[in-house]
């Protein structure tokens, strides 16, 4: 039966409503300095901005102007860049740095996600130490990360070798050749950058509501099919930035390389950073290095215009 | 009535008869049950403290080295316990005035932890609590998440000649000034979050009684929000105390080498030192440690609000 | 003591209007209750008032100040939020006191005057507690006496009681117009329920997509209701409406629909046939005033399909081809699910179609 209510015409209502117009739009500026508060406000917000700018603004422009001059700063073109597409050392660095993403990025988001599952079972009893254990690796320093494990890589004193051994295996030379000191340097990010990885996304897994689960058991799904149907779309926009934070943490470490490998053996883990480090700092040419920044700043701001809009259409979600 | 009797005993032991059995069969159900949960508790456990293994055995290892004996040292398969703790090497750091670095360390990324919170706080209050253009705030909300991104590096070499242009190379109020800006917009990006975490109707109720702006800031928010205004500072500290990259290029002389840049420079030249170079990686993981503990919490709510909200 | 004055209040946020032309003037020593639907403009209103939020045209005026320039401290208003947004690290006797520390009041005079309010709101044994450890209704008092301690001109209450159980709500919209009556201050109320506006009110304004839809007394605004938006949202067994049309038969003016043939007196039929040529018109009746008789005669009838006891009264649920009327019976009404009954009509409203306008 329908309720009369529904289907009476109601709609009339605001049809006489005196229409005002909405205020004209006025450029921001003029908006942000016609009151006192809004006036205080960007007072407020100017001194970050300035910081912005100082980290930020000065350091791109100056960037890009010092990829069209040589050292001597004589204006030279794109050449800083043409040379680079036929720097074997710069594209072995860039595929270095690439490789190591590929390795890193999906092995800590499943160590991650695992951990961030057990922590949040009913199982885990007295979360917050488990927690507080497991993120340490996130503030350890690049370079005491790296002191660590070159300890631990070595070829006597380390404890990696200490199985082989016991095994009857030939202990590893790890950091000295190029394969075993890639695997050795992915095991290092791996150690200190899973922790962003469980730290996201157990938050990402805190948000989703526990009654969504009763409600799945209620309709008699399992918790296999539970943890696809529910959980997977709750985390998946944290998974997404999860993803980002993490190619773009890999592919800026340096610390650990200037630790464990210092580049070495030859030039096989020269990574990106490495590669610009060195250089403008080791061989003075700033102005060439600021080409293998720009490719950098590409990378990162790629995937930084992803995490943008994740982060887009979560606030439109609301 | 006799028989009747019997009969009511009768069906009496049945009845008891049966509810035992199901009572048993409900115990052994239960039972299993409970074994079963056990088991996964145990599973559950036991990975995480393989994990826990994992993410602690470098530190260990680093502490147990320096204090190795030489004897120890030397020894092959490595000892796992020390048999003869010697501190051999954490006086040889302190000769090596590893202290004028830790104050360093300590002055850097104090200063710059303060300065920044002062920077910080005031935009990350604007851009929440004041009625600025939606547009205007989304702009520059959106400006520092991208700054936030900014590889270090990549400012480290215009920064660098600019510092080298004014002269201001290898001095710490440079370090202190760069560590301020480089953090600011992840300030404001976490604080951001915090401070929506706080309802803004109390700050309001505080207007409706008379108080002042900055009254209510100072009385009401502050107050409120200092549990994570800590936790966000801590943070900050120890993303200066572990700072590398610039430090790499701005720090010349001891007069300003922090405790990275010391870590590295001890990296043995010949086998022996090992334990110097351990006793260094100690020291800088100390306040890590601490940090972690005070951090747990908030990081996992801050992440919630500051990422997501 | 004062009385506040709204003239063309319109607020747009970006360019979604809130709040649309609004006039309200409120009699100094008023309680005048701001009633409409969530998102209606009300709280934007009573916001602006406050000094919270800035208008985007209009003017407001406290006694004779224009306030739209100053600050909330400076308008000497208090406000009650639906949260309470108390203090949660202050004491509840910090809470109320807060307001009198700011003026600087001497010491001895704070504690005389919080105590007094608390002894007035029966909250003397929470002082010492922190709101936290408070019951929902003893935050809520604690929240009116830090309004109340300063003796502002205006009172500004935003829905205080929806947050309360519903027992305590009865209790406490008397307890809000006896402290409103006994301090006569000025007061303006903003809830989304009809009845605590009914209830409390001296003036009733009803608002809807940020418009004033009518303001009255409650008996005007329960008996003459401007238009069907009105006519639907006060009431708590909602009115009936039956669409339909007016036309003539038998010389008498009628309104006609599917189920129904209404004659319409002759006043309202003059007054129809100007305000609504087409003819095009609800005809609405409160449950209250459908008459009815069990019997199988007579032009409008109808069947019981359900009953609905309240204890002191019954409703009964009617149908009719698809139509469903409520009206009222004594509790110990005869009437069965399945009965049929004979309807009339006597005090009703129309209301024009086109604009929703009641025909009066």
């Amino acid at each position: 039966m329908s309720v009369p209510q529904d289907i009476s015409p109601m709609s009339g209502a605001d049809a006489h409503r005196a229409h005002v117009q909405p205020p004209a739009r006025e450029g921001i500026w003029a908006e942000i300095f016609r009151y006192r508060d809004n006036r205080v406000a960007l007072a407020l917000i100017v001194p970050s901005l300035l910081a912005l700018i100082l980290v930020q603004l000065y350091p791109i422009l100056y960037t890009g102007w010092l990829i069209l001059t040589n050292e001597k700063g004589v204006f030279i073109g794109l050449a800083n860049l043409t040379r680079l597409t036929s720097d074997t050392i710069f594209r072995g660095a860039l595929i270095f740095s690439l490789k190591m993403a590929i390795v890193v990025v999906p092995v800590s988001l499943l160590l991650g996600l695992g951990l961030a599952l057990l922590i949040r079972s009913e199982y885990a009893g007295r979360k917050a130490i488990w927690i507080s254990i497991l993120i340490i690796p996130l503030m350890v320093s690049e370079i005491v990360a790296g002191t660590m494990w070159k300890i631990m890589y070595h070829p006597t004193l380390g404890l990696v070798n200490v199985p082989l051994t016991l095994l009857g295996l030939e202990p590893i030379i790890w950091l000295m050749k190029a394969n075993t000191a890639f695997i050795a340097l992915c095991i290092v990010e791996v150690w200190r950058i899973s922790p962003l990885a469980f730290l996201l996304l157990y938050a990402g897994l805190n948000q989703v509501p526990r009654d969504i689960y009763e409600a799945a058991a209620v309709d008699g799904a399992t918790r296999w099919r539970a943890f696809w149907d529910m959980t997977i779309p709750y985390i998946r926009p944290m998974f997404s930035i999860a993803t980002i934070l993490l190619f773009v943490w890999s592919t800026r470490t340096i610390g650990t390389i200037a630790a464990t490998t210092a580049g070495g053996p030859g030039r096989a883990t020269w990574n990106l950073s490495w590669y610009i480090y060195g250089m403008s700092f080791q061989r003075l040419k700033p102005h060439y290095a600021s080409a293998a920044v720009i490719v950098m700043l590409l990378m990162t701001y790629i995937a930084g215009a992803i995490f943008v809009k994740y982060l887009w259409v979560e606030r439109k979600q609301r | 009535m006799r028989a009747t009797g019997g009969r009511d005993v009768m069906t009496n032991e049945q009845a008891i008869d049966s509810s035992t059995s199901e009572q048993i069969n409900q115990e052994v159900v239960l039972a299993a049950q409970k074994r079963r949960l056990n088991l996964k508790k145990a599973l559950v456990v036991v990975v995480l403290y393989m994990a826990a293994f994992w993410t602690l055995v470098p530190m260990y290892w680093v502490a147990l080295t320096s204090v190795k004996s030489l004897r120890d040292l030397a020894h092959i398969p490595p000892r796992l316990f020390p048999t003869d703790p010697r501190i051999d090497a954490w006086v040889t750091i302190f000769e090596r005035r590893i202290l004028e670095n830790i104050v360093n360390s300590l002055v850097v990324a104090g200063f710059a932890t303060i300065f920044c919170l002062l920077v910080a706080v005031p935009a990350a209050y604007a851009a929440t609590r004041m009625r600025l253009p939606l547009r205007f705030v989304g702009i520059v909300v959106a400006l520092m998440g991208l700054v936030a991104l900014l590889p270090p590096i990549a400012s480290a070499i215009p920064l660098y000649l600019l510092g080298s242009d004014l002269g201001i190379i290898d001095e710490k109020y440079t370090l202190i000034i760069l560590y301020t800006v480089l953090n600011t917009a992840f300030a404001v990006w976490v604080l951001r979050g915090t401070f929506m975490d706080v309802p803004v109707d109390v700050e309001e109720a505080a207007l409706m009684d008379g108080d002042t702006r900055f009254g209510a800031v100072r009385r009401i928010l502050l107050p409120l929000i200092f549990p994570s205004l800590f936790s966000i500072a801590i943070l900050l500290f120890i993303f200066n105390w572990n700072e590398y990259i610039i430090a790499l290029y701005f720090v010349n002389s001891m007069s300003t080498m922090t405790l990275p840049i010391a870590i590295q420079a001890q990296i043995p030249q010949h086998e022996l030192d090992w334990g110097v170079v351990s006793a260094a990686g100690t020291i800088a993981v100390v306040p890590v440690l601490v940090a972690a503990f005070t951090l747990q919490r908030f990081l996992v709510r801050g992440l919630t609000f500051g990422v997501a909200g | 003591m004062a009385e506040v004055k709204i003239v063309g209040l319109t607020k747009y946020f970006g360019d979604t209007c809130a709040v649309n032309h609004l006039d309200l003037v409120v009699k100094d020593g008023d309680l005048v209750v701001l009633l409409g639907p969530s998102g209606c403009g009300k709280t934007t209103t009573m916001r602006c008032v406050a000094g919270l939020e800035r208008p985007t045209y209009g003017d407001i005026y406290i006694g004779e100040r224009r306030v739209n320039d100053l600050e909330p401290r400076e308008r000497d208003v208090a406000l009650v939020f639906q949260s309470y947004a108390l203090y949660p690290h202050f004491t509840a006797f910090d809470n109320i006191a807060y307001p009198l520390r700011l003026r600087k009041t001497p010491k001895e005079e704070i504690n005389r005057r919080v105590t007094d309010v608390a002894e007035l709101l029966g909250i003397t044994h929470t002082l010492e507690r922190q709101p936290g450890l408070c019951s929902g209704g003893e935050q809520q008092r604690i929240a009116l006496g830090r309004a109340i301690v300063r003796e502002p001109v205006v009172f500004l209450m935003d829905e205080p009681l929806s947050n309360i159980d519903a027992l305590l709500r009865v209790y406490m919209r008397a307890e809000i117009k006896r402290l409103q009556h006994e301090l006569g201050t000025t007061m303006i109320y903003v809830t989304h329920d009809q009845v605590e506006a009914m209830t409390m009110a001296d003036m009733i304004a009803v608002m809807n997509q940020g418009t004033l839809q009518q303001l009255g007394t409650p008996g005007d605004i329960y008996d003459v209701p401007a238009n069907n938006f009105v006519a639907r949202f006060v009431g708590s067994t909602p009115m009936n409406f039956i669409p339909g049309r007016l036309r003539q038969k038998d010389s008498q003016t009628v309104h006609e629909s599917d189920q129904f043939v209404i004659p319409v007196g002759e006043e309202m039929a003059v007054r129809a046939s100007e305000m609504c040529p087409d003819g095009k018109c609800t005809l609405g009746i409160r449950p209250e005033d459908i008459r009815f008789t069990m019997s199988d005669e007579g032009r409008n009838q109808a069947q019981v399909f359900l009953l609905e006891p309240l204890g002191s009264e019954t409703i009964l649920d009617i149908e009719k081809e698809g139509l469903l009327l409520k009206a009222k019976d004594v509790a110990t009404t005869q009437i069965r699910p399945g009965n049929t009954l004979s309807l009339s009509f006597d005090r009703f409203h129309l209301f024009d179609d086109a604009t929703g306008q009641a025909i009066r």
